[in-house]
């Protein structure tokens, strides 16, 4: 009894709520006339097109940098890479494949800068963060505006340059991942193979990576710094490995996201992306302090099952739209419980 | 010797301030308005803004850091201009009964943001960020789905056309600049709204006289350390609630200030750029996390708004497309509130080690945090 | 009962009062800020009982003047509820009438007959409730039922 009850505090008794409320959304969607299928077909399609996002913000939570509220330096690469595959023309696996290429120089010079300031800043990382996330996508708003892209497909018909805000994948590599392997059963349900497969793929390794020398070095660092020290382990470095980690990472999340999604959104939209990648991590389990691979894969199902599900079923039972307060509620109040919680580092 | 190195001091202290200066004073012939306009329309924003900038002084003096939960307060003060707006109360008496429908929700807003930041400390600022917004869920709740159904809403005309919910432009026709155009000013070819100047200078003296109290002294104590403030014997708690309530009840009144000049209300938008705008007018204005002052306020709206002002026109002067302004004076806002953070960050670490490397030289430098 | 110490006794009591002051405040803004709407119309009666000012300068407490001539409605918004209502008939040597009224707490628009007030007739004023929106859209869905829109191709029974 006394264990259960340690594993509920543990545990959080957020998370259980959120748990309940999903299994309860799954219970009552048939009676609402919801169809269970073609639902989980969605929750799919989003789990795979947001895990990696949310797998990004690992390294740095291990390293003990916080919640990479930042995580928008690493879309912004992805952008990049993107638009670029985009303008030299690349189409399917090319495309998708060229795209990481693009992104990754990017992905890791920012990486670097970001690192680099994250660790003159130790103590204040997450509002930092937030910030930094932020003025990379406005600042980004006016490069979109002034570089010199010239494709067709991207850049406003009339002016003939500035790029959309939104450009579509569509003719270049929209849902390759997602219907590579796709298995169809039945009329509603089909599951993207390729996509999940990416996404186990990246988890997986990640795994292995923070299971390897350096990986441990890292963790050690998050945990326990003035032995990580004592170890001789450079903190800095580690540090900035976990940032150039996790933006690279980012970036490849936004293209897998891209791919699923089948539009490029710039300009404003990634200003909030990290916002619902953090609250997925933290419903999954994970602490300011630490998150597994486990916490990455059962948050993002949670709360995309969650995203998916509540417009229908929640609208139905209350005849009204209160999906995105629901939404906000849960998301924010996942956050918000995580930066209150009493962490055992801190004196 | 040592006068080069204070000017490298101030330059530093004030490195946000210059960049912006500097841009700003680029971009003001570039835009091509009229010295005219523009001095108006500051004369106009300083009355609109400054109140909701001073309500973050207090918990930069308690070392809470930029109150970012102070949208809570804007929140309370919307809420208090819908019951006014619905009620029909007209001009000043409309204000200051949303004032005062406004009071309890502020406090009871502030004191909860006060709990949350107690245990969050140490990351103040991201935890009032998040609670901003997980609070614009409960307001959503409260305004788009219980008044009109459980809160009684009399006027029609407010509520949405399926019965119930706020419409998402609130018209402030009631109230609109009634504040303002009280005791309107002619100077020149300038109006200046003199009431609001008065509010304004008001809680300058109020904020004055705060720092000489018992209360005052306390939160000014806790912001340098909170251990030796706590064996002082100051209840390092309870004082920093009511640094984070005093806040959120100013916010409350200055967002109402802020709708009245603006005469309409964006229901569920109006407050989610408050907190941006408040933080980054202050910063501008050369305060930091840890210090602010009167003038800082008023330094920081008038370099800020001047910068709104012109920007988007500087952008469609130089570049054809007035948008490429706006991203730009985004960014910059952006950017000089990232900027102000590292460098209090910065030097928090900097001051830390030093007091390690006295206390591995065997100096008696005691309180290494 | 148990006696309260002196302070507590005292914080209580300046606690009561401001609580009772925040009232007091509160009830008289509520009071002097309450707006109404003051609609003002010089019609005739229908059946012909009173006649139409010929035109008039009606100002209602220190609001603007307005002038109305036969048929014209238009609208005073005041703050408070006791108002002082003063009807200049334009005709020359006219009287001119000034008669004091309040104006229901709880009521948002009153309709003002100057007609009938210069004509004597009791009462001249009159609970205005304007239609709304919904209601509004109500009488033109009842009237659209009464007269149903033909369209091409509409068959029915």
């Amino acid at each position: 009894m006394n264990t259960l009850k340690q594993a509920v505090t543990d545990f959080g008794w957020p998370r259980i709520i959120i748990f309940l409320f999903v299994v309860a959304l799954f219970i009552g969607a048939p009676f609402v006339n919801v169809r269970v299928d073609s639902s989980f077909t969605d929750v799919f399609n989003r789990f795979g097109q947001n895990a990696v996002l949310v797998l990004a913000l690992v390294p740095m939570v291990q390293a003990g940098c916080g919640l990479n509220f930042g995580l928008p330096v690493g879309i912004i690469a992805g952008l990049l890479g993107s638009t670029l595959a985009m303008e030299f023309g690349l189409v399917g696996w090319a495309g998708f494949l060229g795209a990481i290429a693009l992104a990754l120089p990017f992905a890791v010079a920012f990486g670097f800068a970001y690192g680099f300031l994250l660790n003159k800043v130790k103590g204040e990382e997450m509002t930092i963060a937030m910030y930094v996330g932020f003025s990379i996508v406005t600042f980004f708003a006016i490069l979109w505006l002034l570089l010199p892209y010239s494709s067709p497909n991207m850049v406003w018909g009339y002016a003939g340059r500035g790029l959309r805000t939104t450009i579509t994948l569509e003719g270049y590599w929209g849902r390759i991942l997602n219907d590579f392997l796709a298995l169809r059963i039945g009329e509603n349900f089909q599951f993207p193979t390729g996509m999940i497969l990416f996404v186990v793929l990246l988890t997986v390794l990640m795994g292995f990576f923070l299971r390897s020398k350096t990986g441990t070095a890292m963790t050690a660092v998050g945990s326990n710094p003035d032995f990580a020290r004592a170890g001789g382990v450079s903190a800095d470095r580690m540090r900035l490995t976990s940032v150039v980690l996790s933006t690279v990472i980012g970036a490849v999340g936004i293209l897998v996201y891209q791919q699923s999604f089948g539009f490029i959104q710039i300009y404003n939209a990634p200003l909030f992306m990290a916002f619902p990648a953090v609250a997925a991590l933290l419903i999954g389990g994970a602490s300011v302090n630490k998150a597994s691979m486990l916490n990455v894969i059962v948050g993002t199902f949670l709360f995309q099952s969650i995203l998916t599900m509540t417009p229908s079923v929640i609208n139905s039972v209350l005849q009204t739209d209160m999906s995105e307060v629901i939404r906000i509620l849960i998301s924010n109040g996942m956050i918000l419980y995580a930066l209150t919680r009493k962490t055992k580092v801190t004196k | 010797m040592s006068k080069t190195i204070d000017v490298r001091k101030i330059l530093a202290d004030n490195l946000v301030v210059v960049i912006f200066l500097v841009i700003t004073a680029f971009a003001v012939p570039v835009s091509g308005l009229s010295a005219q306009f523009i001095i108006q329309e500051l004369l106009t924003r300083i009355g609109r803004n400054a109140f909701l900038v001073f309500s973050l002084l207090l918990p930069i003096m308690a070392g809470m850091g930029i109150n970012f939960g102070m949208v809570l307060g804007a929140m309370a003060g919307e809420i208090g201009l819908i019951v006014a707006v619905d009620w029909g109360i007209l001009g000043v008496n409309g204000l200051a009964l949303a004032a005062l429908v406004g009071m309890p929700v502020a406090v009871l807003l502030g004191w909860l943001a006060g709990e949350v930041l107690n245990r969050a400390r140490g990351r103040e600022m991201v935890t009032g960020y998040i609670l901003g917004f997980f609070m614009d869920g409960v307001y959503q709740l409260i305004v788009l789905y219980m008044m009109g159904s459980i809160i009684p809403i009399r006027s029609p005309a407010i509520t949405l056309s399926r019965g119930y919910g706020i419409r998402n432009t609130l018209g402030l026709d009631s109230v609109r600049q009634s504040l303002d155009t009280l005791l309107a000013v002619r100077v020149g070819p300038y109006v200046l709204p003199m009431a609001t100047y008065v509010v304004i200078g008001l809680l300058c003296l109020f904020i004055l006289w705060f720092r000489r109290t018992k209360l005052g002294q306390d939160m000014r104590a806790i912001g340098q350390d909170q251990g030796v403030s706590h064996s002082a014997g100051i209840a390092v708690e309870r004082t920093r609630i009511i640094a984070i309530v005093i806040s959120t009840v100013l916010a409350m009144i200055g967002q109402i200030i802020f709708l009245q000049n603006m005469g309409n209300m964006a229901t569920y938008n109006a407050h989610k750029q408050t907190g941006f705008f408040a933080a980054a007018a202050l910063l501008v204005g050369g305060a930091s996390v840890s210090k602010a002052t009167i003038p800082n306020v008023f330094i920081g709206v008038v370099l800020l708004h001047l910068m709104y002002i012109v920007m988007p026109r500087a952008g469609a002067q130089l570049f054809g497309q007035a948008q490429i302004g706006e991203f730009f004076r985004d960014a910059l806002s952006y950017a000089a509130i990232a900027m102000a953070l590292v460098i209090y960050a910065w030097r928090k670490r900097a001051n830390a080690d030093k007091a390690r490397a006295g206390l591995r030289g065997g100096e008696a430098a005691g309180g290494a945090k | 009962m148990s006696k309260l110490d002196p302070k507590t006794a005292r914080r209580l009591t300046v606690r009561a009062a401001l609580g009772v002051l925040y009232f007091v405040v509160a009830v008289i803004l509520f009071l002097t800020g309450r707006g109404h709407t003051i609609l003002v119309d010089n019609k005739a009666d229908p059946a012909g009982s009173y006649p139409a000012l010929k035109g008039a300068v009606v100002s209602i407490g220190r609001a603007k003047p307005m002038e109305f001539y036969p048929g014209d409605r238009d609208k005073f918004i005041v703050k408070g509820q006791r108002h002082v209502l003063r009807v200049k008939p334009l005709a020359p040597g006219a009287q001119e009438r000034t008669v004091e009224f309040r104006v229901p707490l709880g009521e948002d628009m009153t309709l003002v007959s100057i007609s009938k007030l210069m004509a004597g007739v009791e009462p001249w004023y009159e609970t205005f409730t304007a239609p709304t929106a919904q209601e509004r859209a109500a009488e033109r869905a009842a009237a659209d039922a009464e007269n149903p829109v033909e369209t091409f191709g509409s068959f029915g029974p």
